[in-house]
């Protein structure tokens, strides 16, 4: 049965496409798969879906009925809910408070909070997340049960279409998201499970479409599954999954670029010592908040270490601010983990972005040259993979991955041969991945030493001269890539070291 | 003594809390070096200038609780005030109350308008609305003068064994904990924190804000009343200072002009520690002028306090996050030990 059609949608911001033109149809009772890169028009289209944006054409008919346009609340009454992937939870509110946000229970007009709390707990309870305190402020939860809540907001309205945006995003236990997807599944919901994560794909959906430049390009079931063709679909040309292969070999005697010696940050990083020699790319494993990011912060001068020592080039770096730190002989740059909030100016072009941190390059008795400031930004945009034509456009209007690219181009740029890059890949799609894969070999080949950090543990195994493996703060466990299995990753980064150290002994 | 610490660590960083112990200290100062001691004719005096403050203060404090300036407090004031000095002579008088309320209503249902649905700065529409208001009421009125309602004046400003105007003010706190817990209580400072999320959620974030703008529309005009009592007459200057005035009684009472937080009880404290401010400082016998210099240093140090206490608890409230994130991951070790 019919539950959702889509004809004919597009929408345009200005000269770029969102969405141009699509068609799909999904059934009752399905999880239907929608992948493709980054400004595909996944996004987009969930958001015209679920009633934020307005699309220039198209119609929308869900179980027969047309839906208006640009009102959530429309979406939502016609059994429409979605888990974003940008959480949409208010954070200063209580958790009970969020879930029951558009249905607040109320005695004489007044919301007690024993009745929500206790109205929030049955609904907790109700899918399985009852270990989450309703009492507490969203702020206080970790991102994982941020997730949780959000899906279990969608997933409470008993929704005949349920949208799921990236929903493993922050979860590392898939099983309990995957349960309550099939019995929704059973009770007739259409899921629509939106991920870049094929292997996911493959064990949950039924069904799936490939989206391409804002159109449908593909479908593929869960029978003839392949990776290779879903994603030569995607990107529209066949390419090689295999991560670029080191051009020469690491030299023994390269120089060591980066020594930190018992470096620790407030609680969160307890005494990390670690180098990274020039031409080495240095990967980091964890779980998310095991001190990787304060250690990454600290080293690009953003948070303050409270002991430790930074010699970069064999001087030691003064780590106060970002701006010293890229100062410190040969500079120490940082690829931030948010994107969003942290790494571009959303409302300038991609080549003012790229420029900023060397616009000192470009001026004459401080007066920027613009034509100099184009050459050089359009050079480091093009040496990392950045279509020229995208150049003069605003950054917030790029796909992920065309933003992450300015990033990195802006990093090239200001010349730091110690690279941060805090999972650079993060949300970007396969073929934007591999691309960055190529910049970060090639700014080693050129002898920038690298310090990686990667939610994903091949991209490490793919890339990385040595790994490191941090839990609770400390450097749990060493590996060389010869020696490291993700098996071997993934054990010490739960905590089971292979070597004398206890779990007990991080305290 | 943890017990002890962490009492003190709650009264520092509740801004509230902080408020009232400023407006404590000066109240003792102020009844220790008064010549005779404070008698109720002296309180009572202090908090009649104190309600109109406070009351259009927390009307913009609810503003800024959604993140938006609202800066027209001081033009529906003066407005209310000339009107009821000058107009209306054969109504009843709590008639005329209730109109110069949906006048405020009304004032502040625009002003959210133009914000909402014209999608303009806040502060650039109620400025213009402060302008334009106060050019009204000068027309209606160019020199003080006219009366008010004796009624009115005695039902603001009579004391019997507890000072009316105190009774106010507690009616209004209590109209504020019974407001915060209300749906649009909630959704207010939802609004303030989160627009978006709050949008997504389904809820309507142009309703929410047309609301408030419209209670604290309503508010100034309630604030122009008490004044009227309080002064006698109407005067079409009179207002002016509360523009400035009210967002210094917010900043002492401890709510942060960056939205989603903030309480009307600080704002309570911050109007009337601003309003004894001159008092305790005459009787102690600092001039005039250092009474600014005096009141400055105060909103700094506020402020100050405030900001580094809403650092602490965000820390505080990451470092509840992190433990929660070590505990999943302690999780997963015996998850893949089973």
């Amino acid at each position: 049965m019919k539950i959702l059609e889509v004809s004919n949608l597009a929408k345009y911001y200005g000269d770029a496409v969102a969405l141009n033109g699509s068609n799909l149809t999904m059934d009752a009772g399905e999880v239907h798969a929608i992948v493709g890169e980054n400004g595909a028009g996944k996004s987009t289209l969930v958001k015209v879906l679920s009633g934020i944006v307005v699309p220039d054409v198209g119609t929308v008919t869900i179980a027969g009925e047309e839906l208006e346009f640009g009102n959530p609340r429309k979406s939502d009454s016609l059994g429409l809910s979605t888990a974003f992937q940008e959480l949409s939870l208010i954070s200063n509110l209580s958790v009970a408070e969020n879930v029951l946000i558009s249905d607040l229970p109320t005695r004489f007009g007044v919301v007690t909070r024993r009745a929500v709390e206790s109205r929030a707990r049955e609904i907790l309870q109700e899918w399985g997340v009852a270990d989450i305190d309703v009492s507490l402020k969203v702020a206080a939860l970790s991102l994982s049960a941020k997730q949780r809540i959000e899906i279990v907001c969608a997933l409470n309205k008993k929704p005949k279409i349920l949208i799921l945006d990236e929903p493993t995003a922050a979860l590392p236990d898939t099983a309990w998201l995957f349960k309550h997807i099939r019995l929704m599944r059973d009770a007739g919901t259409c899921v629509i499970y939106i991920s870049h994560k094929l292997a996911e794909i493959q064990e949950i959906c039924d069904r799936g479409t490939i989206m391409r430049n804002g159109a449908v390009v593909g479908e593929f079931q869960k029978e003839n599954f392949n990776h290779e063709e879903i994603i030569s679909t995607m990107i529209g040309r066949s390419i090689s999954l295999a991560f670029p292969a080191r051009e020469k070999q690491l030299p023994t005697e390269a120089a060591t670029i980066l020594v930190a010696k018992d470096v620790k940050v407030g609680r969160q990083v307890a005494g990390v010592s670690l180098e990274v020699r020039a031409g080495e790319i240095v990967g980091i494993a964890g779980l998310e908040g095991q001190g990787q990011r304060e250690l990454f912060y600290a080293l690009a001068g953003s948070i303050k270490m409270t002991s430790g020592t930074v010699t970069v080039d064999g001087q030691v770096a003064k780590l106060k601010t970002p701006r010293t730190a890229l100062r410190s002989g040969p500079g120490i740059a940082l690829v931030p983990e948010e994107r969003k909030r942290e790494g571009i100016f959303a409302d300038m072009t991609s080549v003012k972005n790229i420029s900023v941190p060397a616009l000192s390059q470009f001026t004459i008795a401080g007066i920027i040259r613009n034509r100099t400031e184009w050459r050089l930004s359009a050079k480091a945009g093009r040496e990392n993979h950045l279509p020229e034509a995208f150049l003069s456009r605003n950054v917030g209007q790029l796909s992920g991955g065309n933003q992450q690219k300015t990033v990195l181009a802006r990093t090239a740029l200001a010349g730091a041969q110690v690279l941060l890059m805090f999972d650079p890949t993060r949300g970007i799609d396969p073929a934007a991945k591999l691309e960055v894969y190529s910049t970060l070999r090639k700014s080693s080949g050129e002898g920038a030493g690298i310090l990686l950090y990667s939610t994903e543990i091949p991209e490490l195994l793919g890339l990385c001269d040595r790994i490191l493996v941090m839990y609770g703060g400390e450097i749990v466990e060493s590996f060389s890539s010869g020696e490291a299995t993700e098996e071997k990753i993934m054990s010490a980064a739960v905590g089971r070291h292979t070597s004398a150290m206890s779990p007990g002994d991080n305290r | 003594m943890n017990t002890i610490r962490s009492i003190g660590h709650r009264i520092v960083s509740d801004g509230s809390t902080r408020a009232a112990i400023i407006l404590l200290v000066f109240l003792a100062v102020w009844a220790n070096f008064q010549v005779g001691g404070l008698n109720s004719s002296i309180i009572s005096g202090w908090l009649v200038l104190s309600l109109p403050l406070a009351t259009a203060s927390i009307g913009v404090t609810l503003a800024i609780i959604t993140k938006q300036f609202d800066l027209s407090a001081a033009g529906v004031i003066t407005l209310t005030n000339v009107l009821m000095a000058t107009s209306f002579k054969d109504m009843s008088v709590w008639l005329v109350i209730i109109l110069m309320l949906l006048m405020g209503a009304a004032i502040g249902l625009i002003n959210g308008a133009f914000v909402v649905f014209g999608k303009l700065p806040a502060i650039a529409v109620t400025l213009a609305t402060l302008i334009i208001l106060q050019g009204v009421a000068l027309i209606l009125l160019e020199r003080p003068g006219g009366s008010v309602d004796a009624d009115l004046i005695s039902f603001v400003t009579g004391t019997s064994i507890v000072p009316r105007p105190l009774i106010i003010l507690i009616v209004l706190v209590l109209a504020w904990l019974i407001f915060k817990r209300t749906k649009l209580g909630i959704y207010m400072f939802a609004v303030g924190q989160d627009e978006e999320a709050v949008h997504l959620s389904g809820v309507s974030v142009r309703k929410v804000r047309l609301a408030i703008f419209t209670i604290a529309g309503m508010l100034y005009a309630l604030a122009g009343v008490f004044l009227s009592a309080a002064i006698q007459s109407g005067d079409a200057t009179i207002g002016g200072s509360y523009l400035l005035q009210t967002f210094a009684a917010i900043a002492i009472g401890g709510t942060a002009f960056i939205g989603g937080s903030g309480s009307a009880i600080g704002t309570i404290f911050g109007a009337l520690t601003l309003m004894i401010i001159p008092k305790m400082l005459f009787v102690v016998g600092i001039s005039d002028w250092s009474q600014r210099i005096f009141t400055g240093v105060l909103i700094i140090l506020a402020v100050l306090i405030g900001a580094i206490t809403a650092m602490r608890q965000r820390v505080k409230l990451n470092e509840v996050a992190g433990e929660m994130e070590q505990a999943e991951a302690h999780q997963l070790v015996e998850g893949s030990d089973r």
